[in-house]
């Protein structure tokens, strides 16, 4: 299942989100993100999350518009 | 003789709804505290059961029971080490594919498992149907379902619960890995059971067959206990490499992954039987507005559209408030002017140089704000992460892969700390094409670049001129982007995957507060950089003294004519030399330059028309590209520098930046002029 997972991201054309691929492998999709984040782990594939920025410069900063602005990262910087 | 006391622990993935059903078991009676040791919170209660008194240990949520987080940790080690009566799982019936992987770690722990399908009234309008006694079937525990929110189910679980505790036996289950895998782990069992130290310390409270499962998954905690008590040499640990070997053989795949991918295919076998999805699925808004704006056909057109919107607003709703500033500034300079009794050069400095030089800039605060309104609008819908998906299209159609995507969005905003978040991308061949392509992505710097400029010379078209920059900005970042991958860093990027959030309304304080935030730092810029760059250029075009002011006899304007045959055949003079010499410490200061060497000071309507003289529409357009395209500002620079760890490739970013952006201008000059325009 899981090498199903990394065959089908590999061999995907253009981009793809969680939703698609849980509809073309028909896994569930809080499931096949569980499934991500193992192999996310484990250095098979990555995922992009950019609605779990927290400002610790982590994926989701890397694509923000925020740039030096960014309030979370200032806010962790108080913190 | 029947139990009169039990404890019973709840246990389950995060919003499972585990804390409602506490709720609904406890009543009023809980005590909150905190797991020994930690901060995690630690929820207890207690209830009657007819005769029994029931303690219940709320557990923290947790998706798994391997020892990556401290939750799991607590889960397992309070199950393992307080052998509750009942685990009840509180299962999410609307996710249980999910869910159910819990499950199958709680099942392996050996524990009397009951299981609350919770949620399935949300499962059931998701067109999801659980058939409940197959389910208790094939788990070999009893299933049942609740309604957490309602409080339904409660008065069955508790009886359940009562069964439990009072002797009812339940099969139970645990997952068949496979018959090379169950070999190996009995091996692993035996050799586990036959070591003394480790049976009299550790198989109290675990099974064999546990520890040699997590063994099999690298399990760091158990591991160190196994070494600790049996030693690093023992038989356990020769027999598990062997295990290894063998699988590893077999399968292809380290241990962890065999035994993941085996819980993964039981609980989709699982689902296969017991669960039944509606044909026609659910469908969320966010999917219905995704299938149009992320769709193959129409994801592009509408990023395009909401770009030029973005632009058209900036400069329709900004040309009021800009108006006052600069009246207001102007007015604020002549006042100075007329009141003030000082040396000249010192009035020089003040109007000239400090008033003129912060307030052409400042002139365009509004736009600034407008701009961070509208990228605050599109971030917090969520189609941000749309956009970069839909670039990320692109990318993939150029051949690249992956993450390359990334500079398509990032620098909007400012190219410096993009620079040094691309840290967290784990392929270096990525990290440097991401950082060497950023600086071509437009930041809001040169924003007042373009908004004097098309002022002066595209009034009628300023969102849409605007709009074509940041355009050719993305094009040529994907072009240099695939020029970077094919001869600096071939190779292939890791496969990804992307979680787009779903979407919401934006709120007006979040929109403010963002707009705020970082419109506040265009602020403090203008009071810092901007204003010491605007000093050194009064002092550049102020001497030597009896010269003209900002006259190319002036020291700017020596610097300038040095430099001019460099930029002859773009169509620029020494002028637009000195401006983008200073640009490189700032975009902004471009602006302020103009003021100073032109000597309209402050007053935008003052440059603009001294522009006119200077340039031509086309020119105009070739100097806006090339501010758009050389060199990244100085703390960019520095950025690169520190995150590549070698000056080699600040330098490189400056040189490649600098000649495209020559290139670039020279092809639009060239052309331009071919077609007729006046250069």
């Amino acid at each position: 299942m899981l090498e199903r997972i990394v065959e089908e991201v590999k061999n995907n054309p253009g981009p793809l989100t969680v939703g698609e691929l849980a509809r073309r492998l028909d896994i569930e999709e809080s499931a096949l993100s569980g499934m991500l984040d193992y192999l996310e782990r484990k250095g098979r594939l990555s995922v992009f999350r950019p609605d779990e920025c927290d400002g610790s410069g982590d994926m989701a900063c890397v694509a923000c518009v925020y740039g030096s602005g960014c309030p979370r990262a200032s806010k962790k910087e108080k913190e | 003789m029947a139990k009169d006391r039990a404890t019973v622990a709840l246990a389950g993935n995060p919003n499972a709804g585990k804390t409602t059903i506490f709720n609904n078991l406890t009543g009023a009676r809980q005590h909150i505290g905190n797991w020994p040791g930690v901060t995690v919170e630690k929820k207890e209660g207690s209830t009657r059961i007819g005769d029994l008194d029931v303690g219940i240990v709320d557990l923290p949520g947790t998706y798994s029971l391997t020892a990556y987080s401290l939750e799991e940790v607590i889960v397992r080690d309070f199950i393992a080490g307080e052998r509750p009566d009942v685990v009840v799982n509180i299962v999410d019936a609307s996710n249980i594919e999910r869910n159910l992987y819990l499950t199958t770690q709680l099942a392996e722990l050996g524990v009397p498992l009951v299981i609350a399908l919770n949620m399935v009234d949300v499962a059931r309008g998701r067109g999801i149907h659980i058939d409940v006694p197959l389910l208790g079937e094939l788990l070999g525990s009893p299933v049942i379902p609740t309604v957490g929110l309602r409080n339904r189910g409660t008065m069955e679980l508790k009886q359940v619960i009562a069964d439990a505790v009072g002797g009812a036996k339940y099969r139970g289950f645990h997952v068949n890995y496979g018959r090379e895998v169950e070999e190996e782990i009995t091996r692993l069992e035996e050799a586990i059971s036959a070591d003394d130290t480790v049976s009299r310390e550790l198989l109290g409270k675990y099974f064999p067959r546990w520890l040699a499962v997590k063994l099999f998954e690298e399990d760091e905690r158990v591991a160190a206990d196994l070494e600790r008590l049996a030693g690093p040499d023992s038989e356990i640990f020769h027999r598990l490499e062997e295990s290894r070997r063998h699988l590893l053989s077999i399968y292809g795949e380290d241990l962890e992954t065999i035994i993941v991918d085996n819980r993964y295919g039981f609980v989709a076998g699982v689902v296969r039987e017991a669960v039944e999805r509606e044909r026609e699925e659910y469908v969320s808004t966010t999917d219905r507005i995704d299938n149009v704006l992320t769709s193959r056909i129409w994801g592009f057109p509408f990023f395009a559209l909401f770009m030029w919107l973005m632009f058209f607003l900036t400069f329709f709703l900004g040309k009021f408030p800009m108006e006052w500033i600069d009246r207001l500034v102007t007015g604020f300079a002549n006042m100075v002017q007329t009141n003030l009794t000082s040396p000249a050069w010192l009035q020089s400095l003040l109007v000239d140089g400090v008033i003129g030089g912060v307030g052409a800039v400042l002139v365009f605060l509004p736009q600034i704000f407008i701009i961070f309104i509208c990228i605050s609008i599109l971030e917090d819908t969520g189609y941000m992460s749309r956009a970069a998906f839909i670039m990320d299209r692109v990318m993939h159609w150029l051949g690249l892969h992956g993450k390359s995507f990334i500079p398509m969005v990032m620098g909007f905003g400012c190219n410096v700390p993009a620079v040094m978040a691309t840290r967290t991308l784990e392929s270096e061949k990525d990290r440097m094409i991401t950082i060497l392509v950023n600086p071509l992505m437009s930041c809001t710097a040169r924003l007042p670049v373009y908004a004097l400029f098309t002022s002066a010379f595209f009034a009628a078209n300023q969102g849409t001129v605007t709009f074509s920059l940041y355009l050719m900005g993305i094009i040529l970042a994907v072009v240099m982007a695939k020029v970077f991958r094919k001869f600096l860093f071939p190779g292939e990027s890791e496969p990804f995957v992307m979680e787009l959030p779903p979407y919401r309304w934006p709120t007006l304080k979040g929109t403010v507060v963002h707009m705020w935030e970082r419109g506040s730092l265009f602020l403090r810029k203008a009071g810092t950089i901007i204003l010491a760059g605007s000093i050194i250029i009064w002092l550049l075009s102020y001497f030597p003294r009896g010269v003209a002011y900002g006259s190319a006899q002036s020291l700017a304007g020596y610097i300038g004519r040095a430099f001019e045959p460099l930029v002859k055949p773009l169509g620029f003079d020494w002028r637009a030399v000195v401006a983008l010499m200073f640009g490189f410490v700032a975009k902004e200061i471009v602006v302020s330059t103009f003021g100073a060497l032109t000597g309209a000071g402050e007053s935008r309507a003052a440059i603009s028309g001294q522009l006119q003289q200077i340039f031509t529409p086309l020119t105009a357009y070739c100097f806006m590209a090339f501010t758009l395209l050389y060199t990244p500002c100085l703390a960019t620079v520095a950025m690169i520098r520190r995150e590549t760890g070698h000056w080699k490739w600040a330098a490189f970013a400056v040189a490649y930046s600098l000649a495209l952006a020559w290139l670039i201008a020279f092809l639009i000059y060239r052309v331009g002029l071919l077609f007729g325009l006046k250069g």
